[in-house]
């Protein structure tokens, strides 16, 4: 996938080096430069993950705010794009986990009586970049992706939403390309399990 | 007359669903808000002191400095407590031995 700047023009490697070495050197300049090159990167990821625009615009500018307080820590072992990636991915899968414990919390206490009431389901999800012809059926296919185990969900939204090859979703996630194939089709298996039960059900 | 899609083809068009999907684009305003954020919630000394303490690597051995602290002050005690053990025997020694001197 191509660096893009915000402008369209083409973000070499080395000017993106050169970016991070200023901004270890706290050149706010550089810092700008990096958020406009690769916002969309990190929206598009934590949107993939989260299914709303607002919780994704929130994450996308946490992963800023860690990328400007913790620069040092990058030592260029991956590429500037992993290691976005897997503070986008990180903190995305923080907020989920915090929105199931509210949720399992909210459901325990309506059950005692008090007056916490339940979140009603999230509304259908439409991914701005799908095709016209796609949102029906992506609004059901992002409904079922939330009934994946973690990592079988990771694997498979880096992969179809974001286009990052199995080699760089295997950095992202620590694990090995072989284990990535095999998480990517046992989602796929779940989700054609998944989709099957739904459609018998609405035919 | 349209043939209506089997579910095992309406399953495979939803799975593809997401095959051309493009990248979502974030607003405009992303940088000026995220400068906003920023400047709303600087980090405190403390924030920093306990990203830093949350550490594996420097909780582990900080763990590790703790249980050795621990260990060292608790042999340390033991060793006194047989030292005040021998004292006291011999402080009963010698009353006894005086005892048996002046009947």
């Amino acid at each position: 996938m191509p660096l893009i700047e915000s402008t369209g023009k083409p973000f070499q490697r080395s000017e993106e080096a050169e970016l991070i070495d200023l901004l270890k050197k706290g050149d706010d300049g550089a810092f700008k430069r990096i958020v406009e090159s690769k916002k969309d990167l990190v929206y598009n990821t934590a949107l993939g993950l989260l299914q709303n625009v607002e919780d994704a615009e929130d994450i996308a500018q946490e992963v800023f705010i860690k990328v400007y307080e913790s620069i040092h820590q990058f030592k260029g072992e991956s590429a500037f794009s992993t290691w976005l990636y897997r503070i986008a991915v990180t903190r995305s899968l923080e907020l989920i986990r915090s929105r199931k414990r509210k949720k399992r919390f909210a459901f325990i206490t309506s059950l005692l009586g008090e007056n916490n009431e339940l979140r009603h389901d999230p509304p259908e999800f439409i991914h701005p970049g799908v095709q016209l012809d796609n949102k029906e059926r992506s609004v059901i296919l992002f409904k079922s992706i939330t009934k994946l185990p973690e990592n079988q969900r990771i694997a498979f939204t880096l992969h179809k939403v974001e286009g990052i090859p199995y080699q760089e979703i295997a950095e992202i996630m620590s694990l090995s390309v072989s284990a990535i194939e095999s998480l990517i089709h046992r989602a796929k298996a779940n989700l054609r399990k998944d989709l099957e039960n739904y459609y018998k059900k609405n035919k | 007359m349209e043939q209506q899609p089997t579910t095992q083809n309406q399953v495979e068009l939803t799975l593809s669903s997401l095959d051309e999907v493009s990248r979502a684009e974030a607003s405009p305003f992303f940088y000026t808000r995220l400068m906003a954020k920023m400047e709303s919630s600087p980090v405190s000394i403390w924030t920093k002191a306990i990203s830093f303490l949350a550490q594996p690597a420097v909780s582990l051995s900080l763990l590790f400095f703790f249980l050795l602290l621990n260990g060292y002050l608790v042999f340390s005690s033991l060793e006194e407590n047989e030292d005040l053990g021998s004292t006291q025997d011999y402080v009963a020694q010698q009353i006894s031995y005086f005892d048996n001197l002046n009947p």
